[in-house]
């Protein structure tokens, strides 16, 4: 008796030990390349230290935060950061259509939903070359298609159309993986729902604003939620697009961030971890906005 | 309208039903009609840029002012010139040096953590999972500049591919996340037999969970792998000034200043750098469907 209380006291110590030993990688890796970065950006942050003169790490308070917000380029960078996050909605919208199309026809839908999806397995390089091909303005497919249809030369880079060139682009590889979420979401709503909303004569536009729309809504959050925050970090596509040079009209706060890195802004890394602090705020402030906002249109009840 | 009603009113019951059989079906057949003009069209959006990029890949650059879709001469010049003038099979092995060991350790942390979480019991078990699912909050710009000035000046890493490898091999919080939902599927009966015999919680993992989730875990490696062949911004800043560790993603992006924007020489690097993860998802399109469709219909 006794001993089979011991026994099944030490297996229950060993299975806490051999838990704990399986869960260790991932926390140490979370604590040494997460958790460790946080504190110390959260430190160097309020200091003056830069990589150049690596003995200077004088504590300046809130310096680097006020500068922040005086510096035009950082400012202009969450500006266009906002506006390339327009992209999102629309991304959702296209994609709610198609994927709706997509559990309604007869067949060929997963035909289409892998199409869809070919941008997003492509590294952002590769897809940043080959729209700057097609928004070549003398010779790019845009160009080419004009020439049919007599458009002159459209400078779909240039400042004015960035914004829009860039949220097409990204619009174009960002709706492969949004039409999968929302199909397989589509696909669990229940049949009767809308067999019993028939009955009831409902119409095919009640039927989606009533019972689709409500049951994707969580999916849906997720898609704005994700994508706003990646479209506040977009950097990539920008950077290779304009070959690395920054103007105003280009900017977007990774790559100005990113910029501290190298000797063309003095590596002032405490000035840059600020940036990255405050836009990292700005992100969460922004999901804890839509978290609030979602109680009034996000359905969880099935 | 009453004559009207009066004239249609003879028609029998039958008759009547037909007709509306036949309308709901001319219905039907436009609504179809409609919904495949509008994936077609989006299909064809999708597909003619890539189709637009690999036609000019095969021109010479002679001929890119008289763009044809099907090249002729077909020209392979362009690739020719891609792999004499740079290390691409260099910059590929780099690559799959980076990223395959990496996304294997990593995956394998991720699930034996997920693991730990769903099936194991162990004091603050909860707690811990509910932190790691937390981190996923943190935008990754936060950490940026910090991990870089760590890298550089505490581990000392700086001009090897170090943090580009070590970091993933912790495995990912996401990952492990989308396991831990799998594993928790899993019948209890299925460990408590083996439990009984004394076999030791890792064997059972390894010999019994594992093979059991194989669809789930390589989802989660191949998703990790396609995230990592394609990262950009990692080796950019670690290997960035180094062409002899360049991964393909950066010997292709260098392609566009060197050259001074050769289109068609642009096209047969972007082709080159996306054909890997393109032939992965052709080949194992379900997992990558899968893997998808399950993150968010688990948030």
């Amino acid at each position: 008796m006794v001993r089979a209380k011991i026994t099944r006291k030490t297996k229950k110590k060993i299975e806490a030990l051999e838990g704990m030993a399986f869960a260790a990688p991932l926390v140490i890796g979370l604590l040494l390349f997460l958790a460790f970065p946080l504190i110390y950006a959260l430190i160097i942050s309020f200091t003056d230290y830069t990589f150049a003169t690596a003995n200077s790490f004088k504590f300046i308070g809130f310096e680097n935060y006020i500068n922040a917000f005086h510096d035009q380029f950082f400012v202009r960078s969450l500006v266009n950061a906002l506006i390339n996050a327009i992209g999102v909605p629309i991304g959702i919208v296209l994609a709610l259509i198609l994927s709706v199309f997509m559990t309604k026809v007869k067949r060929f839908s997963s035909v289409f939903r892998s199409i869809l999806y070919i941008p997003t397995v492509c590294g952002a390089v590769a897809i940043t070359f080959v729209w700057s091909w097609v928004y070549q303005p003398l010779y790019g497919l845009i160009a080419q298609l004009g020439q049919v249809f007599g458009w002159g030369t459209i400078n779909f880079l240039g400042e004015d159309l960035f914004f829009p060139s860039m949220i097409a682009m990204g619009v174009w590889s960002g709706l492969g993986t949004s039409i999968l979420l929302l199909y397989a979401s589509l696909k669990n709503v229940p049949k009767a729902l809308y067999e019993a909303a028939a009955v009831d004569g409902a119409n095919a536009v009640q039927q989606f604003f009533h019972i689709t729309l409500p049951s994707v809504s969580p999916v849906t959050f997720y898609i704005l939620l994700t994508g706003i925050s990646g479209s506040f970090q977009d950097f990539t596509r920008f950077q290779v697009m304009r070959g690395d040079q920054i103007t105003d009209w280009s900017i977007m706060p990774v790559w100005y961030i990113y910029k501290y890195t190298t000797n063309q802004f003095n590596y002032e890394a405490g000035y840059a971890c600020a940036m990255g602090i405050i836009l990292g705020l700005i992100i969460l402030a922004l999901s804890a906005i839509q978290f609030g906002v979602s109680r009034f249109w996000v359905h969880y009840d099935n | 309208m009453i004559t009207k009603k009066k004239v249609r009113a003879p028609l029998s019951p039958e008759i009547r039903r037909s007709n509306a059989k036949k309308k709901e079906k001319v219905r039907f057949v436009l609504s179809q009609t409609g919904m495949y003009l509008v994936l077609v069209l989006f299909a064809l959006l999708i597909l003619i840029p890539f189709i637009f990029a690999v036609s000019t890949s095969f021109t010479s650059p002679e001929n890119i002012f008289d763009f044809k879709w099907i090249p002729s001469p077909v020209d392979i010049g362009n690739y020719d010139k891609l792999f004499s003038e740079n290390n691409v099979w260099g910059a590929f092995l780099n690559t799959f040096l980076y990223t395959v060991p990496t996304t294997i350790i990593g995956t394998f942390c991720s699930a034996l953590c997920a693991y730990s979480c769903a099936r194991m019991k162990w004091p603050g078990r909860r707690i811990v999972y509910y932190l790691i699912l937390a981190t996923m909050v943190i935008p990754g710009v936060i950490t940026l500049m910090p991990s870089y000035v760590l890298f550089v000046n505490f581990y000392r890493w700086y001009g090897t591919p170090l943090p580009i490898i070590i970091p993933g091999m912790f495995g990912s919080a996401g990952a492990m996340f989308f396991l831990h939902q799998y594993f928790k599927t899993l019948p209890k009966e299925l460990e408590e037999a083996a439990e009984i015999d004394g076999t030791g919680r890792l064997r059972i993992f390894l010999t019994i969970i594992l093979p059991l989730s194989i669809p789930a875990v390589l989802t989660q490696f191949i998703l990790a792998f396609n995230g990592a062949y394609n990262d950009y911004m990692t080796p950019l800043l670690y290997v960035g000034t180094n062409p002899d560790l360049f991964t393909i993603q950066l010997l292709v992006s260098g392609l566009s200043t060197s050259h001074n924007k050769q289109y068609t020489l642009l096209m047969a690097g972007a082709i080159t750098a996306l054909l890997p993860t393109f032939v992965l998802y052709v080949a194992c399109q379900r997992f990558f469907v899968d893997g998808i469709a399950m993150t968010g219909l688990k948030e």
